[in-house]
């Protein structure tokens, strides 16, 4: 099964087509076009990856992760910038995006990005799965 | 150095990074947004030469996508253009109008990533002057930048031009009230600084809750 990915970006047009380049490449996509919609879909679907644009009106790409997180810690985040410069994507690595993106960006890494981002993720859930077998937890 | 040159050193230059910061990340988007869906066409023309149909109407679609974000970037190159030319000349004959227009179009992803909704209203004329079109973009853009940032009713900020033989004037309306905008010390500052280089006459009115640019026809502020 593709990995499931969430793709956050105002700029609709974008966000539409990359979505659906990706499901056309076996991913489970969902589009959303700002921060609190992410958040929305967040809270009511999980998610292996988070495509995320740095610069939305209302809340920003970094404080949308910051609120995704609080509900999927696991989930991995590529934040995508139009900066030409890296500050922002250093402060979103720093607070824990997987990895950044400067647009317009090549497919082919995007694509190993979100994969090298799921296997991260998956790799985090076996171990807490090892952790509960260890442990004798029932799992989550 | 000149009282111009002293304003452009300390504001015109911010000015203008900020403006061309804003202007190549439009043209990111719109790049990315080519790619994307010129991506999607290549993957449509893959996937049909491997037996999936393709429905014609799917491409027209995307060609019309195509078309749209071009139009999108060929109007930011044409802002970029006439900006960087403005700099050009210290006074020149300025359609005010035109100016505010540009002035507005560039400021529009400053005002939308705030939130607020950005209105231009012209009762009528072109508001034809004599000035300095660099110091009066600098001028105008400190106010939308100032306004954006401000309490406004129903989150939009108006601008309106009224032209008159004697010169022209660019109300800046909208605002809760504009003792917090007095308080920006820095802003007020900067604003007087450009308004007397460019012999503009500068009023923030407690009354009517407005920014008030007053430009006389000859705004030489040499």
């Amino acid at each position: 099964m593709g990995a499931r990915i969430l793709v956050v970006d105002d700029e609709k047009e974008f966000a539409l087509a990359l979505s659906e380049r990706l499901a056309l490449r076996g991913y489970q996509v969902n589009s959303c076009f700002s921060g609190g919609d992410a958040v929305e879909a967040v809270r009511g679907e999980e998610y292996d990856v988070v495509i995320l644009d740095v610069a939305m009106p209302g809340m920003d790409g970094i404080e949308t992760m910051r609120e995704i997180k609080k509900w999927q810690p696991l989930l991995e985040v590529i934040l995508l910038s139009g900066r030409a410069t890296v500050e922002t994507a250093i402060e979103g690595l720093r607070r824990g995006a997987f990895d950044y993106m400067k647009k317009p960006c090549e497919t082919d890494e995007l694509l190993m990005k979100i994969n090298d981002a799921h296997a991260r993720k998956a790799g985090h859930e076996e171990k807490i799965r090892q952790a509960r077998v260890r442990e004798g937890l029932p799992s989550s | 150095m000149s009282d111009r040159l002293a304003v452009i050193a300390e504001n015109g230059l911010q000015f203008f990074g900020k403006v061309s910061a804003s202007l190549s990340h439009e043209i990111r988007n719109v790049l990315a947004t080519l790619y994307e869906n010129a991506g999607l066409l290549e993957d449509l023309v893959l996937m049909a030469e491997k037996g999936r149909p393709l429905d014609p109407n799917r491409i027209k679609d995307l060609a019309g996508r195509l078309k749209a974000q071009v139009r999108r970037g060929k109007e930011i190159a044409e802002n970029m253009n006439r900006f960087a030319h403005s700099a050009e000349e210290p006074v020149a004959s300025v359609n005010l109008n035109e100016l505010l227009g540009l002035v507005t179009s560039l400021a529009q992803r400053m005002a939308t990533m705030r939130g607020v909704t950005l209105r231009t209203e012209n009762p009528g004329g072109t508001g034809a002057v004599r000035a300095d079109p660099f110091l009066l973009e600098n001028l105008i853009w400190v106010c939308l930048d100032l306004g954006t940032r401000a309490s406004l009713q129903e989150k939009t900020l108006t601008v309106v031009l009224d032209a008159a033989e004697a010169g022209a004037r660019i109300r800046f309306r909208g605002f809760e009230g504009v003792h917090a905008l007095r308080q920006d010390e820095s802003s007020v500052r900067k604003l007087g600084g450009l308004a007397r280089a460019a012999g503009v006459f500068l009023a923030i009115e407690e009354e009517s809750k407005e920014i008030i640019l007053s430009i006389p026809r000859d705004a030489d502020g040499r």
